[in-house]
């Protein structure tokens, strides 16, 4: 059984925001009376995370993922609660710590945009004491990991996205840290690149052990890369479980695909479940979830089935309908 | 020791990236290179048409305002050069969220805020300074003792510290006021009180500023070293008052640092 590596009770943020009114006399107006709110970015989290376990966050826009990686990292001073990273508390921001552990914000950047990332690489040598023989080791297995042998001497402003993002990782990764706090890795990148920089992660963690926490609107980065999901709404957390338990406990129909070999009427079909697709010959039902099997029995009786296929519905469409529902209900 | 020595690497490590990123736009740099001359040159210039109805300013001779101006143009290059860019980029470091880069790194934020730039387009000016304090020494055919010299490279250090902390913790300010670019234009528009003799100032002003906020002596004491004619208590209050604000700097970034809310992403 591993250790906990992360260990969070308690935890919230809230942040004091300043509510302009809209237009010209609104901006007048906050000139000498500025109205301000409470939000609660994070509102009582709790949860541990052991060695080398990849965590998903998910959650919208503002549901609070990014804020709860900056306490983690020492970045940001809780409400209340408390936080352990490796056993350290990350707002004495000890030198031992930060050695330890790294945070990669798809949206920031940490490499030197006039000179080439080798220089951000040997500056970051330098601060986090990284003897020689190790950097050169370390540098030249991401280097190759990550296929950017060339990339590494052109100035920065110069790369593509994709290929800034792998430099990116490889400052971010050149210590080696145990922990990795991953924003949105790969926000805005094409396909092909996310693919790689997923298999990069996952490489990274199976060969040095490493805890991660990702967070990513793209759910085939979770599917990939974590088998445990945390989920975070309105700053709450919602779930807190296996990725594959998120369809049995959120996902209330399946899908039901037919074929027919003799044509059938749509009206047949509706006693049976929510017609969503239908052409005669074949046809898409969305049925409750508990009477599937049942419901499959009855129409390979009743209709002239010639093929049948019971599928869960995508885990993509399952997460937005959580969200949306609380979205309603908030 | 090992934590100077770690410092001392990445202080020049910082060097040679900015000098790297200068010879990437020589352009830029031979322009302002340029600006900064010009800028000196009417500077002297200034001066020397007041000089010309005047034969002292506050008591200075012409010869030792030139020193003043010479001492100061040396400051003034040091401060340009180490600081201006520097608190440029914390200002904008805390309204765009890129502090928090920053802040995740093993060593001192501070540090890394302070160092991680420079200009280099001041370097002429450092050698117009230079010059204007040899020949105006020349002029008036003063040798300063070796123990003058040293006193006053400490001062000098401990003038330019002084602006180093102000400046500092006016763009900490930026914490609290989102958005502060013009707080880089207020520290150096007090370059007008440095570069005259610290005895313009009376009554209140001299209170102000000798006393509260000793800007007024970050030229002229240097300078009264040199010219022997330097009052203890105010050498010991230039180099006390560094030291205080410093201090206060440092607690008030700590301080600051407390309340940073980062941007939303």
């Amino acid at each position: 059984m591993s250790q906990p590596v992360i260990t969070v009770s308690n935890l919230k943020k809230h942040f004091t925001v300043y509510k302009k009114q809209p237009g010209l006399l609104g901006s007048i107006r906050s000139l000498w009376h500025r109205e301000y709110e409470t939000v609660a970015a994070v509102d009582d989290i709790s949860f541990t995370i052991n060695q080398g376990e990849i965590v998903g966050f998910i959650g919208q826009n503002g549901a609070g993922k990014t804020t709860t990686l900056k306490m983690l990292s020492g970045l940001l001073y809780p409400t209340s609660g408390s936080v352990s990273v490796l056993g350290y508390n990350p707002w004495n921001r000890k030198s031992a710590f930060q050695k330890q552990f790294s945070l990669v914000l798809g949206q920031k950047n940490q490499l030197w945009w006039d000179l080439p990332a080798i220089e951000t690489f040997l500056l970051n040598q330098a601060i986090y004491d990284i003897p020689e023989a190790q950097f050169r080791k370390t540098l030249n297995k991401l280097v190759n990991l990550l296929d950017v042998k060339d990339s590494i001497q052109i100035q920065v402003r110069k790369l593509s996205l994709g290929q800034r993002m792998k430099c990116e990782l490889i400052a971010a990764l050149l210590h080696n840290p145990k922990v990795l706090f991953l924003d949105e890795p790969t926000i805005g990148l094409d396909v092909v690149m996310q693919k790689t920089l997923r298999d990069f992660i996952s490489e990274y963690n199976r060969e040095f052990g490493a805890t991660v926490i990702l967070t990513s609107h793209y759910m085939d980065d979770v599917k990939e890369l974590c088998k445990r999901v945390i989920m975070i709404d309105h700053g709450k957390k919602i779930y807190d479980g296996l990725l594959s338990n998120i369809i049995s406990k959120y996902a209330r129909n399946k899908t039901l695909s037919l074929v027919f070999s003799e044509s059938v009427t749509k009206k047949s079909l509706t006693e049976f479940g929510t017609v969503k697709n239908w052409n005669g010959s074949s046809a898409t039902l969305l049925v409750s979830r508990k009477e599937a099997t049942k419901i499959a029995a009855r129409l390979l009786e009743s209709l002239p089935v010639q093929d049948l296929n019971i599928e869960e519905a995508p885990l993509e469409a399952i997460i937005r309908e959580v969200f949306g529902n609380k979205a309603k209900s908030a | 020791m090992q934590a100077f020595k770690k410092y001392w690497k990445i202080f020049w490590r910082f060097r040679k990236l900015e000098l790297m990123r200068m010879m990437e736009y020589r352009g830029d740099f031979l322009f302002w290179a340029l600006v900064s001359i010009l800028w000196t040159g009417f500077n002297f210039f200034f001066f020397s048409l007041i000089l010309r109805v005047s034969d002292t300013v506050a008591g200075w001779t012409a010869d030792e305002m030139y020193l003043l101006l010479g001492t100061f143009t040396l400051l003034d290059a040091f401060t340009w050069t180490f600081f201006y860019q520097n608190m440029q980029r914390y200002t904008r470091h805390v309204f765009t969220g890129s502090l928090t880069m920053l802040l995740t790194k093993p060593i001192s934020t501070i540090f890394l805020l302070t160092t991680s730039s420079n200009s280099f387009n001041n370097i002429f000016r450092f050698l117009i300074g230079c010059a204007a304090i040899v020949i105006s020494l020349h002029r008036m055919e003063i040798t300063p003792s070796i123990s003058s010299v040293v006193l006053y490279f400490f001062a000098l250090m401990a003038a330019a510290l002084f602006i180093y902390a102000i400046w500092f913790m006016a763009s900490t300010l930026s914490f609290w006021i989102e958005k502060l670019d013009n707080i880089n234009e207020i520290i150096p528009g007090l370059r007008r009180v440095m570069q005259v003799p610290r005895g313009v100032f009376a009554g209140a002003a001299s209170v102000l500023f000798t006393v509260l906020l000793p800007i007024s002596l970050v030229a002229s004491v240097p300078s009264e070293i040199l010219l022997q004619k330097a009052e203890t208590k105010w050498v010991v209050w230039l180099f006390v008052s560094s030291f205080l604000s410093l201090l206060l700097a440092r607690k008030f970034f700590y301080f600051a640092i407390k309340r940073y809310s980062s941007v939303g992403n």
